[in-house]
């Protein structure tokens, strides 16, 4: 679904000339190379980054940051992996570190390793209830709950990758995002009945 | 359309509402070239302070012999440096270059026996008379008699690290002295010691009977003058049976 994309400098175009000697490998190719592959992701990761601060602002720091950080490090990129994924590991990374310094987020606790259901349930009166009124909802269970249901229901990125992006292990996704999941319909259903649109 | 599928599907386009600013594609974009050119001149930088320090450090090694590969480079050296010293204390100093700079043709592994055999029973006497005396941490790596200058020396050398001392004797040539250019710096059982810097050098010396005695390292002058004291009474009555 998304471009998996190797960085083997000798797997390029370019690289495969440079190997045969004909044309040396040129910085500004991978430049080129970079913001090809990388800068089209730049709405998704902003969207990302909006969520998990919750401010613009930050988001914006937090997505440049990611793309330098990210051309720092694209010698390093594996090949053969999804490069969407690894932007978002360094947005997460970013997010992370930026957290630090902007004030302590309190985290969820994992030790209870609890496999709940992690079906999705339906939204109550979805179709009541606006953009805005979703994503306070959303903005307001614990981020680590909110990481997950976002790289697993927005993103659609399966449980594998969403462990490898937030560096946790797999049982630990599937216990946030069950537990994500119920927080958000808890807040949902708090709005709904607030308008008298559920009882 | 399941409830499965309406959840994430609303979910998504609340999260997929809002957007990136236009502003964001440039910052990002100007951060990415402003990066691109800094990092050239980082490492440009980091590669002229890379050749100044290089070239500072081979005009030094040029500069303090190091650098001397060939015999035309070392004996250009040699006269340069020694044009800094009296006619006497050239003596010493040329056979330390030579023999001792230069050459360092020392066996790896030191061979007591085969020194004191080189030296021969007359003159062995001197190993123990330095080897007691040396600043710690040196060690006597060499001795022998060589030829520098169409004259025999008696020579041994004690090394710690890169720094060398030489202990030489020579016999007195006509109408040589050290009192003829220089004043004593010091004196040690009725013998005048004179002493004189070269670069990174101290030549330090005293004459007794028709000897010349030398002792020549890049220690300090008051390091060399104060071992050579020392050495000097035992010096002198070795003196009496040194075969050169």
């Amino acid at each position: 679904m998304f471009p998996v994309y190797a960085t083997d400098p000798w797997s390029s175009p370019w690289g495969q000339v440079s190997k045969l000697g004909l044309i040396p490998f040129r910085k500004a190719d991978r430049a080129d190379e970079f913001d090809t592959v990388a800068l089209p992701f730049m709405d998704d990761l902003f969207r990302m980054a909006l969520r998990m601060t919750r401010d613009r602002g930050r988001a914006e720091d937090a997505v440049q940051e990611t793309y330098l950080q990210a051309w720092k490090s694209f010698d390093r990129f594996e090949a053969g992996t999804n490069i969407r994924a690894w932007l978002y590991k360094v947005l997460f990374n970013c997010v992370h570190h930026q957290r630090r310094k902007w004030l302590r987020f309190p985290g969820v606790s994992d030790s209870e390793m609890v496999l709940e259901q992690v079906q999705a349930s339906p939204l109550p009166a979805a179709d009541h209830l606006t953009d805005a009124e979703i994503l306070a909802a959303l903005d307001d269970i614990p981020e680590d709950y909110r990481a997950v249901v976002l790289l697993v229901d927005v993103e659609e990125f399966p449980y594998k990758e969403a462990a490898e992006i937030l560096h946790v292990p797999i049982g630990t996704v599937m216990s946030r995002l069950s537990r994500g999941r119920k927080a958000l319909r808890e807040r949902l259903e708090e709005t709904a009945r607030s308008y008298g649109v559920v009882k | 359309m399941n409830s499965e599928d309406q959840y994430r599907s609303r979910l998504r386009s609340a999260v997929h509402s809002a957007q990136a600013p236009p502003e964001l594609h440039s910052s990002v974009k100007r951060r990415l070239h402003e990066e691109r050119r800094r990092v050239p001149f980082v490492r440009a930088g980091f590669a002229l302070a890379a050749s100044i320090l290089l070239a500072v450090g081979l005009n030094r090694a040029w500069q303090t012999d190091y650098l001397r590969l060939t015999p035309g480079a070392r004996e250009s050296y040699i006269a340069e440096v020694s044009a800094q010293l009296t006619p006497v204390m050239r003596v010493g100093f040329v056979d330390h270059l030579h023999c001792t700079i230069f050459g360092q043709n020392f066996p790896k592994n030191f061979d007591l026996r085969a020194m004191l055999s080189e030296l021969g029973p007359s003159n062995s006497q001197l190993y123990p008379i330095l080897k007691n005396h040396l600043p710690p941490g040196y060690a006597v790596i060499e001795g022998h008699k060589c030829e520098a200058s169409g004259r025999t020396y008696l020579h041994l050398v004690a090394k710690k690290g890169n720094s060398f001392v030489s202990l030489l004797f020579t016999r007195k040539g006509s109408g040589e002295a050290f009192e003829r250019d220089l004043h004593a710096a010091a004196s040690e059982a009725g013998f005048p010691i004179y002493t004189q810097d070269a670069q990174r050098f101290n030549i330090t010396g005293f004459s007794p009977s028709d000897f010349l005695v030398f002792l020549v390292s890049d220690r300090p002058q008051h390091t060399n003058t104060s071992v050579l004291s020392a050495m000097l009474p035992e010096l002198v009555k070795a003196s009496a049976t040194i075969e050169l």
